[in-house]
């Protein structure tokens, strides 16, 4: 397996996903400062009662790295499977004594495996930054502590095991038509609709889980299926 | 199960959403010999070649490579074949040699002569240069180095001398006698360059409309019709059954 994502990993560059990951920790860090500040800049508007706890910022920022990792992820996916899939490029994949199953799973581990961790990683820079500059100068009401630090971290887990997950539903709509930009567009709109069911459980670490479970068993029967596909292709 | 025979077609059908396009299709290659595979275009040349490497199923019939079953065997097949079908896809970005390596990695094949191949199909020294900036006829040539390069024991090649020039139609026609006499590797391609089949090949075996409709000795060509191939390809290829 590992010899297999060395050879994925030889035959596609990851730089510019590594630079869009990076671009969007920026992005992030941004959001998350301006959510912070809001509160202050417009004391006479109500309804800012999110911005002014840190699981609301923390449950904000992740819910839109979520959406921005699952863009990315159909990218990646897009790149690295449907295109090999589709056309005369899977005559040459298929042209290895590798099992067609084994070969789609490297992919798909692959990419599932780089968007958890890209947004893992680039969630920690961000909290680390704020975190530090909250304890040395706050902007936000709320007050650090452990169990806040604890949530922050076991939150961001739970999105970036969302955000691989909902690039990997994304995935099956695009594979079926063997379509780059379905695979794009569908991200895109399953990112929307994830947010809007998220933002009513934002702050609530059970209901993540809740939706990180539902969304997990729709991936593994998304994921039956494109195996499915991939073992009775004809190229 | 002739042990002599690299591939052995039988009763071959392959139907794509209800149009037969392989029919009754039996043919045989002996190993250690080139075959020659005529047929015009949309006869039913690549589909065969694809069946043969398991890229397609048949719907009836069977198709038996190196004594393997094309379907249940897919894999060591492709172990011990190498092909060139259809359009040359690469990695881009990277250098003959990278690619011959990334090939040979999902061979699972160490210590494999990449240098000596490229040399042998007229590749030699070149270096870090992406193949993306290679001519049609450098890209043919590194296809066929691909499929040398693990040593199979049998070539599919689908119209393998395609965008050569003649200096390198000959380099091709004597590197594939070569193999055949040193290394006695069977091959089995597919050509419209008539003379290119007649001065190559052991064997040709020409499909019409999904039908191999003959298989004969080039020299029982030559003599039935003296003024070349194409009188006769011309003959036969439209469906006409002749008696070898």
């Amino acid at each position: 397996m590992n010899k297999r994502i060395a050879l994925e990993l030889k035959r596609n560059s990851l730089r510019s996903y590594h630079a869009a990951a990076l671009i969007s920790a920026a992005g992030l860090l941004a959001l998350l400062y301006l959510f912070a500040v809001m509160p202050r800049l417009d004391q006479a508007e109500t309804g800012m009662d999110m911005f002014l706890s840190y699981r609301g910022l923390v449950g904000l920022t992740n819910i839109i790295g979520m959406a921005i990792f699952a863009v990315l992820s159909s990218v990646m996916s897009a790149r690295f499977i449907v295109e090999e899939y589709a056309g005369k490029r899977a005559v040459l994949l298929f042209s290895y004594p590798v099992s067609r199953r084994s070969i789609f799973f490297t992919k798909l581990g692959m990419v599932f495996s780089y968007t958890a961790a890209a947004m893992f990683l680039c969630g920690t820079i961000v909290y680390g930054i704020f975190y530090t500059t909250e304890a040395i100068r706050p902007i936000c009401a709320d007050e650090i502590s452990a169990a806040i630090i604890i949530y922050s971290f076991l939150s961001l887990i739970c999105y970036s095991l969302l955000a691989g997950i909902l690039g990997v539903i994304a995935l099956w709509f695009g594979f079926g038509k063997r379509s780059v930009t379905v695979t794009i567009v569908a991200a895109v709109i399953i990112a929307v609709i994830s947010c809007q069911i998220m933002a009513v459980t934002m702050t609530s670490l059970v209901g993540v889980i809740v939706l990180l479970v539902a969304g997990g068993i729709a991936a593994v029967i998304a994921i039956k299926n494109l195996i499915d596909q991939v073992e009775k292709m004809e190229v | 199960m002739d042990t002599d025979l690299a591939v052995n077609v039988i009763h071959l059908f392959k139907t794509f959403e209800g149009k037969e396009v392989i029919q009754d299709c039996s043919m045989s290659v002996e190993r250690g010999t080139i075959y020659g595979f005529l047929g015009k275009n949309g006869a039913g040349k690549t589909t065969v070649f694809k069946i043969l490497l398991g890229l397609l199923k048949p719907t009836m019939g069977q198709a038996v490579v190196l004594g393997m079953d094309s379907v249940k065997n897919n894999l060591d097949i492709l172990r011990r074949t190498g092909s060139l079908i259809e359009t040359l896809i690469f990695y881009e970005h990277l250098s003959a040699a990278e690619n011959l390596q990334i090939h040979l990695d999902y061979m699972g094949i160490k210590n494999a002569d990449i240098n000596g191949t490229l040399e042998q199909v007229g590749l030699p020294n070149m270096g870090t240069q992406a193949v993306s900036t290679f001519s049609l006829g450098m890209r043919q040539r590194l296809g066929i180095a691909r499929a040398l390069v693990h040593k199979p024991e049998l070539l599919i090649l689908d119209e393998p001398i395609n965008g050569l020039d003649p200096v390198g139609i000959k380099e091709m026609r004597e590197l594939f006698c070569n193999l055949v006499q040193e290394r006695s590797i069977t091959i089995l391609l597919s050509s419209h360059i008539l003379t290119e089949m007649e001065h190559m090949a052991n064997r040709i075996g020409v499909i019409a409309d999904g039908t191999v409709v003959q298989e004969i000795d080039p020299k029982e060509i030559k003599r039935k019709y003296p003024n070349g191939m194409e009188d006769y390809f011309m003959a036969i290829a439209n469906g006409g059954k002749e008696n070898e």
